[in-house]
């Protein structure tokens, strides 16, 4: 697993983990993001089980673990926190963000750690983080029904869950997004099936296309820069939803 | 920007962690298979129940020649009982290793997690605050291992009062042989009775051998796993 420094403040840095070189081939490549405070460290979305060694190893190289005290469960996938409780064996003070409508599904991955459960309000809520201050955002229905994305208005960096998510092929891997177009084709199928309500995808789009962002952090594939993130936008708001639906 | 490149856990899970994930396995399935022999043999004794009644009627219809019969069914009825008491036992056993079987598949999991997290490597400022967690999640898991042998002890009390009830089976069948001579008269039912007895007691023998079987590989699996955490 590399974990590559995204952008670093004053008071805080993104952290991405990223393309795993020896990842079991049947289990899918997922990103993970570690904001790094001076006293305190959200991790979200910490990923399956079967990478759980690599994460840790890898987050245990930038930060001393007992300062991660959040998770952030976006929604209730097992590749974003059926490790839940390795991690809150190693960090059992810390608090765990999720989608209120997932709670009692989530529990499955541990029911013990239930009680640092914080349930997220279908509206969304704020994080400090030190001094800064993180916005949980509603992404209701891309794809889970209870989801949430962070937003982080001071380094302007935007971890969009399953939105943005590409399937990358074997040798694809570039951390960024350096060819919009040429990347279509791996986002494309991936969006048009997962993603099931274009109602739900524009007033999610109403409300991300006023905020100021310069990375856009999908879960799985390439992160998004600079103009690509308008591009993006652009691209999903005109993008047929639902495939499946027969 | 900064980048550090980390070994794969996969190559990790070397063949010691495969052995004790497949001792765990044998360990669930071991306590699964006795909590379903168990289920097995209360179903059968619901014949016994049938036996016990099925005397009653002959002892009715053969009136006052019947006496010996009653002494029957009284028999019959009292083996049904003490099995069905045992059997509800076993059952509250097998319920509770099935708890704890899952429990320790768990934590095994979580254990072969933590393990190839270590060998991935943990920087030395968090290696103190791992290896808390990990032995934690090792010491829940020697508990855990504990309770089941307890279990599994106690199971083994309600397999012998099980195979001393079983002995009594085979007097009980001669018993009727006796009575049929005594009362002279249609007897089907009970020679039928006489076969159905000797079936369960063979079934009885045969169950309780398998869970004899079954608790002592679960047993053996325990040792294992107990000096594999070591």
């Amino acid at each position: 697993m590399k974990i590559h420094k995204l952008i670093e403040g004053s008071e805080h840095a993104w952290y991405v983990l990223a393309r795993d070189p020896d990842r079991t081939e049947s289990v899918i490549d997922t990103n993970e993001y570690l904001i790094l405070g001076k006293d305190e460290a959200i991790l979200c979305d910490p990923g399956g089980t079967e990478i759980f060694p690599q994460v840790v190893s890898a987050v245990a190289s930038v930060t001393s673990l007992d300062k991660i005290k959040h998770f952030l469960s976006s929604h209730q996938d097992p590749d974003i926190f059926s490790s839940l409780p390795l991690w809150m064996g190693l960090c059992p003070q810390a608090t765990i963000h999720l989608p209120w409508v997932w709670k009692t599904f989530v529990a499955h991955y541990g029911h013990e750690y239930v009680n640092r459960f914080h349930c997220l309000p279908d509206e969304g809520e704020r994080l400090m983080l030190g001094n800064r201050e993180l916005q949980f955002v509603p992404a209701h229905y891309l794809h889970a029904s209870g989801n949430f994305h962070l937003h982080d208005p001071g380094l302007k960096v935007y971890f969009s869950g399953d939105v943005g998510a590409a399937l990358l092929p074997e040798g694809e891997q570039s951390l960024f997004v350096e060819n919009f177009d040429a990347h279509i084709q791996y986002m494309d199928g991936f969006h048009r099936r997962w993603m099931p309500s274009e109602r739900a995808r524009d007033a999610w789009l109403a409300r991300v296309r006023k905020l100021d962002i310069d990375f856009f952090c999908p879960q799985h594939g390439s992160i998004f820069r600079g103009p690509d993130v308008k591009r993006f936008l652009d691209w999903f708001a005109s993008l047929p939803l639902g495939s499946a639906i027969l | 920007m900064v980048s550090f490149d980390m070994a794969s856990s996969a190559s990790m899970r070397d063949n010691s962690q495969i052995l004790a994930m497949r001792r765990t396995t044998a360990l669930y399935r071991a306590c699964m298979s006795l909590a379903s022999e168990g289920s097995l043999l209360a179903l059968e004794n619901e014949g016994m129940k049938r036996l016990g009644l099925n005397a009653q009627v002959m002892a009715v219809h053969t009136g006052t020649r019947g006496g010996s019969l009653e002494v029957l069914v009284a028999e019959i009825s009292r083996l049904s009982t003490s099995i069905r008491e045992i059997l509800g036992q076993l059952a509250g056993s097998a319920s509770i290793l099935n708890e704890k079987s899952v429990r320790i598949l768990h934590m095994s999991h979580l254990n072969a997690s933590y393990g190839a997290g270590w060998e991935t490597g943990i920087m030395s400022i968090n290696q103190e605050l791992y290896l808390r967690a990990y032995s934690s999640n090792r010491e829940r898991l020697g508990t855990s291992l504990s309770e089941l042998e307890e279990q599994l002890r106690l199971a083994t009390r309600h397999l012998d009062d099980l195979t001393r009830i079983a002995q009594q089976i085979p007097p009980i069948s001669s018993l009727i042989r006796i009575v049929v001579a005594e009362i002279r008269m249609k007897t089907d039912e009970l020679l039928g009775t006489v076969a159905d007895l000797t079936n369960f007691h063979q079934l009885l023998e045969v169950k309780i051998e398998r869970m004899r079987e079954v608790r002592g590989q679960a047993l053996a699996r325990i040792d294992e796993m107990r000096e594999q955490h070591q």
